[in-house]
């Protein structure tokens, strides 16, 4: 009997002392195993939002470069005319100034793309996404009011050059 | 003698083979060219800008005298396309917003 309540006495004591000894252990481990998961989510979301920025700034990239190309083109053209016209006796100097104006407006336009496309690349490593993302839509609608610009310095410049030919035309008639 | 015949077989295939990859050989030396194994297609250039302007507007070429009419029909189809092409705007980034 005396035996008996030893042996529970002892068994008790490993028990207390063997749980004493992991329950630190399982607590510790179950918060380490959740942050390991949550740091797994947060870094498959910042990938996700890389690949989004990435995408987002190729298609933005694609649409301003054609825009760009267009105004280039006609910039060179109109450039062009005013050769001929000037050779025919036309007066370009307005027109050429809104050229000037134009093309300045537009490295402008390209420089102010950059630094919005140079936000935009931010965006998925910083703390506030949703400010960083704001300011850099903010600059990327700067750079595009600069294009804006340009493209009026060019219809400015356009509607110049009609009215040398006009004056020639007149000029000619008489 | 089944045993011998097998092996006859394999001499002869592997005879056949060789002289196969010989001829083979001796057609890529004359043509200059190996035998293509698939054609690539070639890779995608970067996309050119979009054009609008009516291919059909005369232009006033380089040389001769000042076409007039040609000029301004030209001024013209400009100015239509400066006009009807849209800027960028921000739905451009509709796609990173979403992912915030």
């Amino acid at each position: 009997m005396r035996i008996t309540a030893n042996r529970l006495v002892r068994g008790l004591f490993v028990g207390v002392l063997a749980i004493a000894m992991l329950a630190p252990t399982v607590a510790l481990a179950a918060p380490a195993g959740n942050s390991t998961r949550a740091a797994a989510v947060a870094d498959a979301q910042v990938q996700q939002l890389e690949q989004r920025v990435i995408n987002a700034l190729r298609n933005r990239a694609n649409r301003f470069e054609n825009y760009a190309a267009m105004l280039e083109r006609h910039q060179e053209r109109l450039l062009a005319l005013c050769v001929k016209v000037e050779a025919a006796g036309g007066d370009c100097a307005e027109v050429r100034e809104q050229l000037r104006l134009s093309v300045e407006t537009m490295e402008q336009a390209r420089v102010q793309e950059q630094l919005a496309a140079g936000m935009f690349g931010d965006i998925p490593d910083a703390g506030d996404k949703r400010g960083v993302f704001s300011r850099a839509r903010v600059q990327a609608r700067a750079s595009v009011q600069m294009l804006q610009r340009s493209r009026n310095e060019l219809q400015t410049a356009t509607r110049a050059l009609f009215q040398v030919v006009k004056d020639l035309r007149a000029e000619t008639s008489e | 003698m089944k045993r011998t015949l097998c092996v006859l077989l394999l001499l002869v295939l592997i005879a056949m083979s060789l002289s196969a990859c010989r001829q083979r050989d001796v057609d890529e030396v004359d043509t200059g060219v190996a035998v293509p194994e698939a054609v690539t297609p070639l890779d995608s250039s970067p996309s050119a800008p979009e054009t609008t302007t009516d291919s059909s507007v005369p232009t006033d070429s380089d040389d001769g005298p000042l076409d007039v009419d040609a000029i301004e029909k030209e001024l013209e189809a400009i100015q239509q396309e400066l006009d009807n092409t849209a800027l960028p705007d921000d739905s451009d980034f509709a796609e990173i917003e979403d992912g915030l």
